[in-house]
């Protein structure tokens, strides 16, 4: 390129970036806009030859809108998209480096088989028969492992083909480690299951109260709107509850630093102030709430109680007994109170992984819609609770399509014969095709990989998919490594780039990924969120939609009866306008159709059935993303709903009910206030492991680093992994800043650098490390104890010792 | 050349923001747009995305910005400094990184 040309260009790349700083300098991004985008307008950067189309991100569940920018079948260039309502044209650093994660230098272009040790390029054709005769072998003993980045249609694909095909329920996503004890609470609170409100609360909320989460660095986009009020000038107050000071304390009007799993004696300490105080809501509760208490022993149905069994239970978390549990100052706690007794203010709790992650995670999530329905901070904007979501569908292809080793699509569930029912009738199948038992949740399905064949009920061939288990699972020699040492195992992966669960991989299968196909993501806040394939994969990469429907069309050929519906057509026969079949198992004639439309339309039959109704497809594809329930007026135009159960906003409300729980658990419309007691965790600091473990991610980086490791600027602004420790921990074991020093659990070992007073800071006898990174892999020390409801692991808090490392 | 352009958000308080203003004014890498209020458009041209990124975190830790908001990127140009580090060591020139102060001199716990 010529020096005037370089010039040029540069001058041309300056313009477009101030225009479209000016343009989100103009508008105050969250409240009322200055510079408001026009109905169908996107003010974009002007560059040449290239089109724009628009796309959820890839990375987080918040659900930001990007446009992409593509030249000569290339992304070149991401912005934010103005026209989206969950981000109004904000990205987080991540986000506008999403183009990138297409192009690293080691992207996967062919399947590669591993034979005599090493992997060696294969043919599609090799590697879907070498699949299909694994199952076809064992169907029982065969499983797959998907994720929350699976599109909707991915997982209904998936779904479909081993509960519908093999009568195997052996599926679970990599959700069962992030929000699984979220549903488990919701189902048993509100008897069906995701947030009843949306990101619009962080617009009206007064008070914000972060349950262990680090909002700015994990849902930075949703963080700005509280910023974004306090610029201009609105008044809200932030608590930051929290076991250690983040990004997210330095913004906080409060920080209360709680002991690990204490935040059960907290809510139940609140709960025992509002009604000591009598400053419970009354008429709330005796409107639409029961009682329930946990039973004997625990379980996930409890038992009801009444009012002054409750009263009695919560009464043993007073102030002085909670601070004693806490660490919270007996004024901490009172203020904590005293937000919760104020009718007037609208407090919103929000939660990620900090209560999810949690061996009583699913009595945890109970707790904080008990505080809400017991103090009547619920229902208005900006009063309530919500959970978060850490990938961006998450909610989409797990929670509602049903990916969960127990459930179907819609929130059905195999062992409901109901529910087998529907799901029979709806996917054409023979009656009692569906299994009736449960397949494996995620920490099961790995340890049932990683035992000897000859062992009862041990799978022999996994299939992962969007996900990289090898170094996301918790205690990762028992769950993962293992299998290296045993015989007959057999481990398919399919991803973008070689991986840490690929390092043990015996075929790798190169998947196309986020714009090199089309898709659709449910976020956080229920919405539904569509976008078209802009760019082709490389080299033979394909989409893992198509690698499921070949592999099932290959068993359909070696006559597996399950392979065929009822009529004895294959399992996922597509007709074109003339009523041939589709070959969609043939790659050449796989975009023959917009199969994503067709399998979505038929997966929506299915959201009717608990209120969780979809857009048509067509209608989504115009949309930024809808939440559900979806329902047509009549002039013909689709309403979302933002506030589910609440009169005037959820169209399942009977006029005059002001609140209707209608899959209430007990059957006449309430909800229900849990009490849920404190336990104590399962491994505590002791003698030889003195120090609390904390895991979790940092702003840069997206969950294990599989991509944003290969983009440059992420990768050198977080390069490795480190241990976060308290300055005089640090400073009484003779620990510098940058200094290499060994963490130790019972489970194992790592060598890492230490940082101390970094961009957080932990309490004495606290350490914290980031899991991004694949060459330090912190869940080889974490513990596979999980919640006995949701199945979802601790990886909060475990017992470790550290040491300097001598040279 | 590496383009990005970021909305900084000024402190309320006049002369706090002109100091800021001032301060960005006189980088000669960084091109200041017409201020909105407290938002302030900048450009940034750096010779890779490392240096992109060290100028990201100073504007971001000069005391009274109270934000820092990402607007455009360009990543079409090859760039020998964005290559991946081979062996995913910290690099001594991850200089202004997320890790201020871990590998840069050798400060000392109390």
């Amino acid at each position: 390129m010529s020096a005037n040309a370089t010039t040029s260009r540069r001058n041309f790349l300056k313009s477009a970036a101030m225009a479209a700083a000016s343009a989100l300098a103009a508008d105050s991004v969250f409240g009322e806009a200055v510079n408001p985008v026009p109905p169908g307008g996107n003010e974009l950067p002007v560059l040449p030859n290239v089109t724009w189309d628009k796309a959820p991100c890839r990375f987080c569940g918040t659900g930001c809108h990007v446009m992409v920018g593509v030249q000569d079948g290339k992304v070149v260039a991401v912005t934010g998209d103005r026209q989206a309502e969950v981000n109004k044209g904000l990205l987080c650093v991540k986000g506008y480096h999403v183009g990138m994660v297409l192009y690293g230098a080691d992207r996967l272009k062919t399947p590669l088989l591993r034979k005599n040790g090493e992997l060696v390029p294969i043919s599609w054709d090799e590697a879907i028969a070498v699949i299909a005769e694994r199952i076809h072998t064992a169907p029982q003993k065969f499983a797959i492992y998907g994720s929350g980045q699976w599109t909707i249609p991915e997982g209904y694909a998936a779904n479909k083909f081993i509960k519908g095909g093999l009568s195997n329920n052996h599926i679970d996503p990599n959700a069962r480690l992030c929000m699984a004890s979220a549903v488990t609470g919701y189902i048993s609170t509100f008897g069906v299951d995701e947030p009843y409100n949306c990101y619009d609360d962080l617009d009206h909320c007064d008070t914000l109260l972060l349950w262990g989460n680090n909002f700015a660095e994990m849902h930075p986009v949703l963080f700005s709107r509280v910023v974004d009020r306090r610029l201009r000038g609105e008044s809200i107050e932030l608590i930051d509850l929290t076991t250690r000071h983040t990004r997210t304390s330095q913004q906080a009007n409060h920080v209360l630093v709680m002991q690990p799993q204490s935040d059960l004696a907290i809510a139940n300490c609140i709960a025992h102030q509002l009604i000591e105080r009598n400053a419970w809501d009354r008429e709330f509760v005796e409107g639409f709430c029961n009682f329930r208490g946990p039973g004997t022993p625990a379980s996930l149905k409890g038992e009801p109680i009444t009012f002054e069994q409750y009263r009695a239970e919560v009464s043993q978390y007073t102030i002085e007994r909670t601070s004693e549990i806490s660490g919270l100052s007996p004024q901490q706690l009172t203020l904590l109170a005293d937000r919760f007794a104020d009718k007037s203010r609208k407090v919103l709790s929000l939660w990620c992984m900090g209560v999810n992650q949690h061996t009583q995670g699913t009595a945890m999530n109970n707790l904080l819609h008990a505080i809400h329905l017991l103090s009547g901070h619920f229902g208005r904007p900006g009063d309530g609770p919500q959970s978060l979501t850490g990938q961006p569908s998450a909610c989409g292809t797990v929670r509602e399509v049903g990916t969960l080793a127990h459930a179907l699509p819609g929130g059905l569930r195999v062992d409901d014969e109901k529910g087998r029912q529907i799901a029979e009738e709806n996917w054409k199948l023979p009656a009692g095709r569906i299994n009736p038992q449960p397949g494996y949740h995620t920490v099961l399905m790995w340890e049932k990989f990683c035992s000897p064949s000859d062992t009862e009920g041990a799978l022999d061939t996994l299939w992962v998919q969007v996900t990289n288990p090898g170094q996301s699972l918790p205690n990762l020699h028992k769950l993962f490594n293992r299998k290296a040492d045993l015989d007959g195992k057999f481990l398919i992966v399919s991803d973008v780039y070689p991986t840490a669960t690929t390092e043990l991989a015996d075929l790798i299968l190169p998947s196309a990924m986020w714009v090199e196909k089309n898709g659709i993501f449910g976020n956080s806040e229920r919405r539904t969120q569509q976008w078209y394939r802009m760019v082709s994969p490389p080299g033979e990469a394909r989409d893992d939609c198509w690698q499921m429907i070949a592999v099932a069309h290959k068993l359909f050929e070696l006559n597996h009866e399950g392979m065929k519906d009822r009529d004895g057509n294959f399992l996922f026969t597509q007709r074109d306008e003339s009523g041939s079949e589709i070959p969609l198992w043939e790659w050449e004639h796989y975009y023959d159709i917009n199969i994503d439309e067709r399998l979505y339309e038929e997966y929506r039959q299915f959201t009717r059935i608990k209120h969780k109704d979809l857009a048509p497809y067509p209608v989504l594809a115009k949309a930024r993303g809808l939440r559900w329930p979806v329902v047509e007026l009549q002039d013909g135009t689709w309403k979302e709903t933002r506030y589910r159960f609440v009169e005037g906003t959820d169209p399942y409300v009977e006029p005059a009910k002001r609140f209707q729980f209608y899959h209430s658990v007990t059957g006449d419309d309430r909800a229900l206030i849990w009490f849920r007691p404190y336990v104590v965790p399962p491994e505590v600091p002791d003698e030889e492991f003195p120090f609390w473990l904390d895991t979790g991610r940092v702003l840069e980086h997206w969950h294990t680093g599989t991509m944003t490791m290969r983009i440059p600027q992420l990768q050198k602004a977080m390069p490795t992994a480190y241990v976060e420790i308290n300055r005089d921990d640090a400073s009484e074991l003779g620990i510098r800043n940058g200094d290499a020093v060994k963490l130790i659990t019972r489970r194992g070992e790592l060598t890492l650098p230490a940082w101390i007073d970094g961009r957080a800071s932990c309490p004495p006898g606290h350490l914290f490390v980031p899991f991004f990174d694949e060459k330090l892999l912190v869940n080889q020390l974490t513990l596979e104890a999980h919640c006995p409801f949701s199945k979802e692991p601790d990886y909060k808090k475990c017992a470790a010792r550290i040491e300097r490392v001598t040279l | 050349m590496w383009i990005s352009s970021l909305v900084v958000t000024l402190p309320s308080d006049s002369k706090r923001a002109l100091a800021i203003t001032e301060s960005l004014r006189a980088i000669a890498v960084i091109t200041l747009g017409e201020a909105r209020g407290v938002r302030l458009p900048v450009v940034i041209e750096a010779s890779d995305g490392v240096t992109s990124r060290y100028w990201y975190q100073w504007i971001e830790s000069l005391p009274g910005v109270q934000h820092v908001e990402l607007a455009f990127v360009s990543f079409d140009e090859s760039d020998e400094a964005l290559k991946i580090d081979s062996d995913g060591a910290p690099s001594p020139l991850a200089v202004g990184c997320g890790m201020p102060g871990l590998f840069v001199g050798e400060e000392e716990a109390k």
